[in-house]
Parts: structure tokens; sequence; C-alpha cells
């Protein structure tokens, strides 16, 4: 559905806009799966919050979702479908893990927090092998810059559900990491044969 | 209506270069790359 309203935009756009090359119109199709495929993912999964009455939680897990997976990369899957699934089950774990669980021994944390220090230096940002990364150098800066906010956040502040959603969100951006670095790049053939090796 | 139809398709072109330049998209899933645009 995404491809099909995205195409009927990009064609409506031709046809009032002569300007634009066959490029500008294979990269306006692109922005807009991109555009419409995380709004529908955000949309469901605000929806799902609203629900269990988390909005708060939801923003915070979007903003570091977001300041960490946009640099460092991570797993993806092949279809939509089961990306909104993953997105959900992503999100709810969270959620979940933030309300009930309780803090861990602080000894634990800065174990925890030097580690993934050491395995973004070494493996982030993710290579990409359907997209060509051009500028790696600036990804890995800005991915430690964020990861080091994060943890300055974490010990700074007192409330444990922030606590836990900022190391759930981190470990579980950490693993994603390793399993793309340990796979070789991230492909979406391969990461969906490796989903279903584990799934079946 | 021309203004602001070239100003959209502007924008989406833009929002591309911006997209290429991070590592990865929003939440678990990526589109397809235009194999035309690797080129």
């Amino acid at each position: 559905m995404i491809p099909l309203l995205s195409t009927l935009i990009t064609e409506y756009l031709v046809k009032n806009n002569n300007t634009l090359t066959k490029k500008d119109l294979l990269k306006i199709q692109y922005s807009l799966q991109v555009i419409l495929g995380d709004l529908i993912k955000s949309i469901i999964i605000f929806a799902i919050f609203l629900f269990f009455k988390q909005l708060p939680l939801f923003f915070l897990i979007f903003v570091i979702l977001n300041s960490t997976r946009i640099l460092m990369g991570g797993i993806h899957c092949k279809t939509f479908n089961s990306c909104l699934i993953c997105s959900i089950i992503y999100f709810i774990s969270i959620m979940l893990f933030s309300t009930l669980s309780s803090k861990l021994n602080t000894y634990f944390y800065i174990v925890f927090f030097l580690i993934s220090f050491i395995i973004i230096s070494a493996y982030a940002p993710c290579d990409n092998k359907k997209r060509p990364l051009r500028n790696k150098k600036i990804l890995k800066i800005l991915s430690l810059i964020s990861f080091t906010f994060w943890c300055i956040l974490f010990f700074k502040l007192r409330n444990t559900q922030i606590c836990n959603c900022i190391f759930l969100s981190l470990l579980l951006q950490i693993i994603q990491l390793i399993i793309v670095n340990l796979k070789g790049g991230i492909s979406n053939a391969k990461i969906t044969k490796l989903f279903f090796s584990f799934t079946s | 209506m021309q203004k602001s139809l070239n100003f959209f398709s502007a924008l989406l072109v833009k929002i591309f270069d911006l997209i290429s330049n991070t590592s990865c998209l929003g939440y678990l899933g990526e589109p397809d790359y235009p194999e035309d645009l690797l080129k």
C-alpha cells in the first residue's frame, strides 16, 4: 500500500512539475516511502501507548531510538509488516521492562556502558549493503556523542522507569550492532533469513 | 498551487539527501534503495 501511495503522489508531482529529472523522481519516491512507512508505524505504536496510558514513555523510547539508530544503524526486516511487528515488540518490551523491572547494581551499569562504548567505537556505524555510507567517521563520532549523552542522563536521573528505558534501549541497540557485524553488513534478505532461522 | 508543488518536490529531494547521510532510517525497516541511484 505504501509503495502504491508513494507512486501515486510521485506521478502527480511529475504531471505538475516538468523540471523533475528521473533521478529526482526516484529520490522523491524513496523519501515518500520512508516518511509514510515511519508515519504509519508511529501512529500505530502511539495508539498502543495511548491505550496503556504510557505516552511519555513512548516519546522517550522514540527519541532514544532515533538518536541512536539513525547514527549507529541496525537490523532491518524485509517487509513492512514484519518491520511493524518487530517495532511494536521492540517498543512494548522496553515499556514492560521500564515499568516492571527494578534498578540493578550500579557497578553492573558502569561495566555495561564501558563495554558498550568500546563496541560502538569498534563497530558503529553498521555497513548497509543496500546503501553505501559516505560519512562513516562523522557517524561514528556522532554515535559516541549520542551514547555518552544518554549515559550521563542515566547516571544523573533518579527515576527508575526512565533509567530502565535508557538502559534497555541502548542494550538492544548494542545487540543489533553485534549481530549485524557478526553476520556482515545489513542486507534485508540476509536478516530475514536470520530472523526466520531463529523463529523456525 | 504550482509554487507549493515545486516546494514540496524540492523538500522531498532534500529529505532524500538527508536520509542518505544517515546510517539507518527510523525504526526497523528501510525500503529498497533505488538501484539506479547507486550507479
